[in-house]
């Protein structure tokens, strides 16, 4: 059995580590690092509202980045897979987690332009809160998005994060510099949240 | 799907009336990307003063779905 094997007779899903009812989470393998994944990082429609990604992305990067997440503690990297089609459509992350202060900033790419449908990435975003605030009991989730990036922006604000700041002049894009907006959610907030998941297991 | 909702749903999806159907989905409608699904759900929170739950959104897969949960609130 090999790596990728694991957890095959895991219930629900096989390898499942959340399970929504459009999308679950499983743990990144390495054939989803050489697979789509490292081409998102490429595309030029992806990359845009993303801070960082500016040189090329091989095959090897993404399976050398996948490689060492694994084994951090400080970051909980989860591969998005459609349940319709078993495609994986996307990553999901939960990085810079501070076990004192109880904080993490919450991330989220859906790379398969097909399944950015809105529905998805609100119910990814929801699940990757639940994890943060309820499985792992942070305090508080911070996410980042540029100015410029008003769906995920609103997406954010939509499932009940709120603007705490701004970067100013963060990142340039297309010939100017934009501003990063910086939103919060805590956990005493998300825990009355009418858009926190039931479960994180919905496998119906 | 009464005409206030096919209203609703063709300003924000920016489609004509009448080319709003219970099939329609963001498979089918081109201008139906993540920023109007943000957009129709805002929308129809505000009009039918009701704040969707996370899995309520996820069933709103298309027109038809939307409909069948908002007609029920009315």
């Amino acid at each position: 059995m090999n790596e990728d094997m694991r957890n095959d007779n895991a219930f629900p899903i096989a390898g499942a580590y959340a399970v929504g009812r459009t999308v679950y989470f499983r743990y990144p393998t390495d054939a989803d690092a050489v697979g789509a994944w490292h081409h998102w990082f490429n595309s030029p429609d992806v990359t845009r509202n993303l801070v960082a990604h500016y040189w090329p992305n091989t095959p090897e990067d993404q399976l050398a980045y996948v490689r060492e997440v694994r084994k951090s503690r400080q970051r909980l990297l989860l591969s998005i897979i459609d349940r319709s089609s078993g495609a994986h459509i996307g990553v999901g992350s939960l990085g810079s987690i501070d076990y004192v202060n109880r904080r993490a900033e919450v991330s989220l790419v859906i790379g398969e332009r097909n399944y950015r449908d809105g529905f998805r990435a609100l119910e990814c975003l929801s699940m990757l809160t639940e994890i943060g605030l309820c499985k792992l009991n942070l305090n508080k989730l911070v996410a980042t998005s540029l100015a410029i990036s008003t769906a995920g922006l609103q997406l954010d604000t939509l499932l009940g994060y709120r603007e705490c700041g701004r970067w100013h002049e963060h990142a340039f894009v297309d010939g100017k510099y934009v501003d990063c907006v910086l939103l919060e959610m805590f956990q005493r907030d998300w825990f009355n949240s009418p858009k926190r998941p039931k479960s994180l297991f919905l496998a119906d | 799907m009464n005409a206030e909702f096919v209203a609703l749903v063709s300003a924000v999806l920016k489609v004509p009336a009448d080319a709003v159907s219970a099939e329609l989905s963001p498979k089918t409608c081109k201008s139906w990307d993540s920023l109007a699904t943000v957009n129709l759900v805002v929308t129809l929170e505000q009009h039918y003063k009701r704040v969707f739950s996370i899995n309520e959104l996820a069933e709103m897969s298309s027109v038809g779905a939307i409909w069948k949960l908002v007609s029920g609130l009315e």
